[in-house]
């Protein structure tokens, strides 16, 4: 009887540390994933993907679904501010039309919006001529039934592998980890798949022949394609648009535009190519695109702001001053911070930059004065008054800390003086020191990178203590 | 199916998950199909290829048993052996053979030969030939009995752990566990723990170090016009690096998956780099193969009784066929010839080497001396790798003429050296995988042991620890996936 008894033990105790080592192996590989997976490294970090995860059920009202000319074309803070509709950008770089069709069958899976719209920039190629937008669009759906069929839909039998198991892509990612791939980056939680660009490029005008359609020949995928957002516009109950976002449009690309305009009008589907309205929404391709195919901050406030008109028809609740729709609230407040950071980075001058350093809790400023400003009759002073500056600091020169509405004298021009040295959070730390006038790199560093005077009389740096980075750096 | 592949990863549990469940007659049966269906993901046609030599090797086997007399029993031998060879020469040394008649027809001026056959090299032909031919030996020696259960014989040739780049097993000890397997539970925690274990490491050897020094070996071969001494040194370093990694770690995953199913295979690699002399690294690279060409060529030639130029003269003999042994080319050839010239000018110039050393005044038992030993037939063995990664004499030649006519050495310091394919963060990597594999080498080297055993005898936590490590190491920095060209196993094509 004891004689069975200890092989018995023995099997149950080799079992349970098999089971347990297995489980510590899946630990481990796990949080290794969490670290390597597909980030959009090229996007700041911020993916549609990652903001509808941190999305509650059903709070969704309007989906935006395509390219990249929708999350730089389509801004939900626009709607949320003007109308307090949850709208929400559910797109990718090079978004190709079988990834619009799953990334929005993911979305839907516990979300109810009411209306889609969908870009048809994808339309216009089968296949991605980017390898990067291939790894943004396969791999950042979370693992299921549905993320299967998507990359079944793409790649041909034998090179789906790689793309279900992720690793044998995503593993090389070893030769480019950078801090966010460790910590989350908080905007994830709460921007809605818009990407704000406040830079100004130039854009040219479409090749439509105005009032008129020319439509070509759709190719069978394409109509295939068309005709499968329409069963899941059927299947899921939400009212589906195809709509062509303000953007570079050659003939060609027209063509097919117009050949889908014909397609929705015989299927009585919604369609909007807002190239064919640039008037009435007011664009001007001198200041409101980022470059030649999207739209910057400005012109995606002007397509909001035109197709809040449009959308009134659908009864769209406000949901302004509701707890849950907390991450809308986050967002607007991101575009507004966006738009501060533009103006004090490139726009303010000294006054109105000192203005904003004042009026805003979440800066941290330095403020550096080196040389002979008095004496050449440099106007610095009545700005920096606003900050408390005595005329004898002023005179002296020397580094402040501007914070919490206190200006704190850190450090003397000297050059016995010793180094100022402040965490700024756990990943940033600012160190002030002075080795002479305007040209050494290292008087004001935070982290490995500088921000001196470089021959200027006056520098002031902006850090967001809520964003974790430098926001502005002005000299004068 | 690579052992580094996904189909490998999903195959193998499978595979032992039935295996252990199976009752014990059907255990070789399972085993038997897997083998064959691991073989045939390579190319199903070459199936028949290794059913063929099997049906052969296996009616020979119980026919020579049969014969009472011996020079019949030595004429079915032979039979076996020109069936099997003439298999091998088709399929490996036709293309070589009819190459070098041309050239020589071509020299005296008839019109060259063209091949009438299109045949891809079968992966893996010249491990399962080898080890059928040894077992029709064995049996004609009586060394063996015939193994009589035709299933149980068609694994021993097919086994798929040590299918394809081997270790060569001997019959006497691979079919003996097979019949085992219907007999007795094979496995055991200790031995799947084991097994494991010398997986992991094989993996790590294979994807962590060969492929990533393959890169730079890679790089250099398809550069030779710009390389310099310093290049020429480090290649032919990475090389011996590469092939050993490359080849220890497939041996290691075979021996670890076969010890998983409580199989234990033939020891392939014992610290080769830790040989004293070229005759000790022979002792311990590719065991399955010089034990194999010593017991059926070398000591069937005469060995060592027949005197000393007739010694030298089979070592010669040999090592020329070992070199042909790994490939239809003359690289092959020249490099079994050096390793056959090494042996026997390390036995001629013994009563020199002990003359320096007395007037030296180096003793032989300092760790100094031995530390030059090794390092000497590292240099000699590496020298020798030359050819045989070069294949070509042409390639060999220009790589030696540019190594030791282009002295180089400031691409040491102006960082020319990370132009290699591997930047600073790849070498780091590099290097630090090498400081394990020195660790676990010197771990084999002092006790005796492999890798599996002994991480079975250390604590759990340390071993887990271990496992865990190797397993993150492969997952992150293997090379495989997208943008990866495998090397596959080098010896596979041998």
């Amino acid at each position: 009887m004891e004689q069975n008894v200890r092989p018995v033990k023995k099997i149950v105790k080799h079992t349970v540390s098999i089971v347990v080592f297995a489980l510590i192996v899946f630990f481990v590989i796990g949080v290794t994933y969490n670290v390597l997976r597909w980030k959009d490294t090229n996007g700041d970090y911020v993916s549609s993907v990652e903001q509808l995860k941190a999305t509650d059920d059903n709070l969704i009202d309007v989906v935006f679904a395509g390219t990249s000319h929708v999350y730089c074309g389509v801004n939900p803070a626009v709607f949320w501010e003007q109308k307090g509709w949850a709208c929400f950008d559910m797109s990718t770089s090079g978004q190709d039309v079988k990834s619009t069709y799953y990334h929005l069958k993911n979305l839907l899976k516990n979300q109810s919006p009411k209306v889609v719209y969908v870009d048809l920039y994808g339309i216009l190629s089968e296949k991605h001529g980017v390898e990067g937008n291939i790894y943004r669009n396969y791999l950042s759906m979370p693992f299921s039934k549905n993320s299967i069929e998507h990359i079944n839909s793409y790649f041909p039998k034998g090179e789906r592998e790689d793309y279900y198991f992720r690793f044998p892509i995503i593993h090389t990612r070893y030769r480019e980890l950078k801090k966010y791939d460790y910590y989350e980056y908080k905007p994830n939680r709460y921007l809605r798949g818009e990407h704000i660009s406040w830079n100004i490029g130039e854009s040219y005008e479409p090749e439509i022949t105005e009032g008129v359609l020319n439509p070509g020949e759709l190719e069978e995928w394409q109509i295939n394609w068309l005709n499968d957002m329409q069963s899941l516009a059927r299947e899921k109950e939400f009212e589906l648009v195809f709509i062509v976002l303000p953007s570079f449009t050659t003939f060609e690309h027209q063509k097919v535009y117009d050949a889908v305009a014909v397609y929705c009008e015989e299927n009585g589907i919604g369609f909007m190519d807002l190239n064919r309205v640039r008037t009435e929404i007011g664009i001007v391709k001198s200041t409101d695109f980022e470059d030649a195919g999207h739209l910057n901050a400005y012109g995606a406030e002007k397509v909001g702001m035109y197709m809040m008109g449009q959308m009134e028809e659908y009864g769209l609740a406000d949901h302004r001053g509701d707890k849950d729709y907390y991450q809308w609230d986050l967002d607007l407040d991101e575009y507004n911070a966006g738009y501060e950071y533009s103006f004090i980075e490139k726009d303010a001058d000294l006054s109105g930059l000192v203005g904003s350093i004042s009026r805003n809790e979440d800066y941290i400023s330095v403020v550096s004065l080196e040389g002979d400003y008095v004496a050449v009759g440099q106007p610095f002073y009545e700005p920096l008054s606003y900050l408390n500056m005595t005329y004898d600091d002023y005179e002296k020169g020397g580094k402040w800390i501007y914070e919490d509405g206190c200006l704190t004298k850190v450090l003397e021009n000297d050059l016995e003086a010793e180094e100022y040295v402040k965490d700024l959070n756990r990943f940033d730390s600012l160190r002030i020191k002075y080795r002479g006038d305007y040209l050494f790199p290292d008087n004001i560093m935070i982290n490995g990178d500088t921000y001196y005077n470089n021959g200027c009389h006056l520098c002031i740096l902006v850090y967001d203590k809520k964003r974790g980075e430098v926001v502005a750096y002005r000299r004068f | 199916m690579l052992f580094n592949s996904i189909p490998f990863l999903i195959f193998f549990p499978i595979v032992v998950t039935l295996y252990m469940v199976l009752p014990k007659k059907v255990k070789p049966v399972w085993l038997l199909i897997s083998s064959y269906y691991f073989y045939m993901s390579w190319n199903y046609k070459y199936a028949g290829l290794i059913l063929f030599t099997t049906v052969v090797t296996y009616v020979l086997g119980i026919v020579i048993s049969r014969q009472k007399e011996k020079s019949r029993k030595k004429l079915f031998l032979i039979l076996g052996l020109v069936l099997n060879f003439a298999v091998l020469f088709l399929f490996k040394y036709f293309d070589f053979f009819l190459d070098n008649l041309n050239a020589v027809l071509g020299t005296v001026g008839v019109s060259a030969v063209s091949n009438p056959f299109d045949l891809l090299l079968p992966v893996g032909i010249s491990f399962y030939t080898f080890q059928a031919v040894g077992y029709c030996i064995d049996v004609y020696r009586e060394d063996v009995e015939p193994e009589k259960n035709f299933i149980k014989y068609a694994l021993f040739v097919s086994f798929f752990p040590q299918l394809v780049a081997g270790p060569i097993e001997r019959s006497k000890n691979l079919i003996a566990q097979i019949n085992d397997v219907t007999k007795k539970n094979m496995c055991s925690y200790e031995k799947a723990v084991s097994g494991f274990g010398m997986m992991l490491w094989g993996l790590f050897m294979k994807m962590v170090i060969a492929d990533r020094v393959a890169i730079f070996v890679d790089e250099i071969y398809d550069n030779l016009y710009r390389i310099g001494t310093v290049e020429g040194i480090v290649g032919a370093a990475g090389f011996s690096l590469q092939i050993y990694a490359d080849f220890a770690g497939y041996s290691a995953i075979a021996i670890g998956a076969a010890r998983v199913m409580g199989f234990e295979l033939m020891e392939n690699f014992n610290t080769p780099y830790f040989a004293t002399s070229v005759s000790d690294f022979w002792h311990r690279w590719h065991i399955s193969l010089s034990t194999w060409f010593r017991d059926y060529v070398y000591i069937p030639l005469g060995g060592n009784r027949k005197g000393k130029a007739r010694k030298y003269l089979n070592l010669i003999i040999t090592f020329l066929v070992s070199g042909l042994w790994h490939g239809a080319a003359w690289g092959y050839v020249i490099w079994g010839a050096i390793h056959g010239v090494y042996q026997v000018l390390g036995d001629l110039l013994k009563p020199v080497r002990a003359k320096i050393c007395n007037v030296l005044n180096l003793r032989k038992e300092t760790t100094g001396y031995k530390i030059g030993q090794i390092l000497i037939t590292d240099i000699l063995v590496g020298f020798a790798w030359i050819f045989f990664r070069s294949k070509t004499l042409r390639t060999a030649g220009y790589y030696l003429y540019k190594m030791f006519t282009n002295f180089n050495p400031w691409v040491i310091s102006d960082e020319s050296l990370m132009s290699w394919g591997l930047d600073y963060r790849e070498i780091f990597i590099l290097l630090t995988a090498v400081l394990v594999l020195l660790a676990v080498s010197f771990i084999r080297y002092k006790k005796g042991i492999d890798v599996g055993t002994f991480l079975y005898r250390q604590d759990m936590i340390f071993r887990w620890a271990v496992f865990i490590f190797l397993i993150v190491s492969i997952i992150v920095f293997g090379e495989y996936g997208i943008n990866f060209d495998s090397n596959k196993f080098i010896y596979f094509d041998f």
